[in-house]
């Protein structure tokens, strides 16, 4: 009985693991099969590629969706620090800020989305690009606040009080044990956000001038008309993005928990 | 004293809500003292310490600085220095760069900055260690890191919170050593906290007790001992056994039957309950004579033996050279003569 169930769990895992990755494998083979149905494998071609490539709407469509992310990363981390930072001086704000950053993490997104929709045009703010960045970084400020948060829930107040007792001024105590104390939580916050914004579909599709869209609503609207190995090819390259960005996240991440933690004592 | 103080206390206070941590505490240090700040946990040291850094400002009062009022400059803008409990180090910076730390604050000179740093590194023995990183040294070595960084600014006053506590025994009896030397070295004025009253008594000039954030008693150390202020202060220093008594011609008459000669701060009336406070090297044990009792245990410290007995006036500790009876047998503990110390108290604690 006991053995019969050891012996069945690393099949179930493996059941499980097929179940969530064979789609991704799928798209990655597709992406590089020369039968455009996929029904078989008919050798190795890498036109899908060359097809994204040269589809105009895809590589603008990539180009604003990378820029979208890049502005939208930096501007939301920066909001997130700005907030952590002054939370810890103002501390009775931090339930307001909770209840806030909460809000926007539980309320689905596409209401946020449309709320956003319906309020840019009574600043006069079209869609495109800046209604993009600002219907992001409202989003996307909430998890890099949780994100920094976390790390500066770690943090020893009495760093902050040596650094004051041996002269350093506010402002040179955020520069030198406050920020760089935060940075792994900071960096996390940056890149995890860039990957947020740029696989974006709700607010971006609600959001995106209709003539240069981001790429995952181009993705779905090529889908729509028709499912070709070309959006395998695009998917295969947005996954690899993705890996990056998440793999650089997590080496940072722990990089800076190392250096500040554990690293050094196994060097020890 | 006010023109040589360092640092001057001025009927401080400080509440946390209803806790008043620090209650009108008024005190002088001076130059090159080593001044101990000592009591319970939750006493208000630890308080009293940070309002002398800034890290904490008064409900009223005034800080003074070499006679200056510093009350309303922040921590970052006064010339004193802390040693915190467990050290605070920067865990991101090497030990480099946690020493020089308060010269860069101070925008010193590269070239001095290195050369004081190599002085601060050489006065606590940490020579050459430059590069390591905090998590890399031992408790003792962070300990030295710690005192570096305060002590390289040359400030007056260091301010030092329980700076061995976090430090085995053997260790914290070298350091002890290694702190008074560092404090002559540096010409620097010591302020410590502690709820050791050994590590008080062996370090410091001077020594405040402190009580529910308020000072009981402030004096050296050995008339801390002999000559407590209250009963509180004598139950909490020194090994002293607090018994009640009632005062009677220069004598305490304790439960009614023992009569110990005793001398007191300020004169007591016949008749005036007061309590007696007992040194266990000027009593020892009896066939007959002096109060009744049953020894409860006895204790070997090293080379005397502590024999704590159990009489009508509560247990009364006995230090003997030779080993005393055993647990359960009936003795009498008797003063030698040498006159004990009388605080005189309305409610004398019961047990």
């Amino acid at each position: 009985m006991t053995i019969r169930r050891i012996r069945w769990a690393p099949i179930w895992l493996g059941l499980i693991v097929v179940f969530l990755y064979a789609p991704l494998v799928r798209v990655g083979l597709n992406s590089f099969n020369a039968n455009e149905i996929g029904t078989s494998f008919d050798g190795f071609t890498l036109d899908w590629y060359r097809a994204a490539w040269n589809d105009v709407t895809v590589r603008d469509s990539l180009r604003v969706s990378l820029v979208l992310a890049a502005i939208a990363s930096v501007v939301s981390t920066t909001i997130a620090l700005g907030v952590v930072i002054g939370l810890r001086r103002q501390p009775r704000l931090r339930g307001l800020s909770r209840m806030l950053t909460a809000g926007r993490l539980l309320l689905p997104e596409v209401v946020i989305a449309a709320g956003i929709a319906i309020m840019l045009p009574l600043f006069g703010i079209p869609l495109g690009l800046l209604a993009l960045v600002i219907g992001h970084v409202v989003f996307l400020t909430a998890f890099a606040i949780v994100l920094i948060e976390a790390r500066a829930a770690g943090q020893d107040p009495r760093l902050v009080d040596a650094a004051a007792d041996l002269g350093a001024s506010p402002g040179r105590i955020l520069r030198t044990v406050v920020i760089p104390d935060l940075s792994p939580g900071i960096w996390a916050a940056a890149l995890l956000t860039f990957l947020f914004s740029f696989d974006d579909v709700v607010l971006s599709r609600l959001l995106s001038n209709p003539d240069t869209p981001t790429l995952p609503v181009t993705v779905l609207s090529l889908i729509n008309r028709r499912i070709s190995p070309e959006i395998d090819a695009i998917g295969t390259v947005v996954l690899g993005v993705g890996l990056v960005v998440f793999i650089a996240a997590a080496l940072i991440g722990r990089a800076g928990l190392a250096t500040a933690l554990t690293g050094g004592r196994e060097r020890r | 004293m006010s023109e040589s103080a360092v640092v001057e206390v001025r009927n401080a206070r400080r509440a946390f809500g209803a806790t008043v941590a620090v209650d009108d505490v008024s005190l002088e240090v001076g130059h090159g003292e080593i001044f101990g700040l000592l009591g319970p946990s939750g006493c208000g040291k630890t308080t009293l310490l940070r309002l002398i850094a800034g890290l904490e400002q008064p409900d009223a009062g005034r800080i003074l600085l070499n006679g200056a009022d510093v009350t309303d400059l922040p921590a970052h803008r006064r010339t004193v220095h802390t040693v915190f409990q467990s050290y605070a180090l920067f865990p991101r910076m090497s030990v480099e760069g946690n020493v020089a730390y308060g010269l860069r604050a101070a925008k010193v000179p590269v070239a001095e900055v290195r050369e004081r740093v190599t002085e601060a590194l050489r006065l606590v023995g940490l020579a050459g260690k430059e590069r390591r990183h905090p998590h890399q040294l031992s408790g003792g070595e962070q300990q030295r890191v710690a005192l570096a960084r305060a002590l390289i600014n040359r400030p007056p006053v260091l301010l030092l919170d329980e700076p061995l506590a976090a430090l085995d025994a053997h260790l914290r009896r070298e350091m002890q050593t290694e702190l008074r030397r560092i404090q002559r070295e540096a010409e620097c004025t010591f302020i410590l906290v502690t709820h050791d009253q050994d590590e008080a008594f062996s370090l410091c000039d001077r020594v405040a007790v402190m009580f529910h954030g308020r000072i009981a008693q402030l004096s050296p150390p050995d008339e801390m001992t002999r000559r407590p202020a209250t009963v509180e202060v004598a139950a909490f220093v020194g090994r002293s056994s607090v018994v009640p008594a009632v005062w009677s011609g220069g004598r305490g008459l304790v439960a009614g039957t023992w009569p110990v000669a005793a001398e007191s701060a300020t004169p007591l009336a016949d008749g005036a309950p007061c309590a007696l406070v007992l040194r266990p090297r000027q009593l020892r044990l009896n066939g007959s004579g002096g109060i009744a009792g049953r020894v409860a245990h006895v204790a070997f410290s090293g080379d005397r033996y502590e024999a704590t007995v159990q009489t009508p006036a509560g247990p009364i500790r006995v230090e003997t050279d030779d080993p005393p009876a055993g647990a359960g047998t009936s003795v009498f503990v008797d003063a030698d003569g040498s006159p004990a110390w009388a605080v005189s108290a309305a409610n004398v604690p019961s047990d």
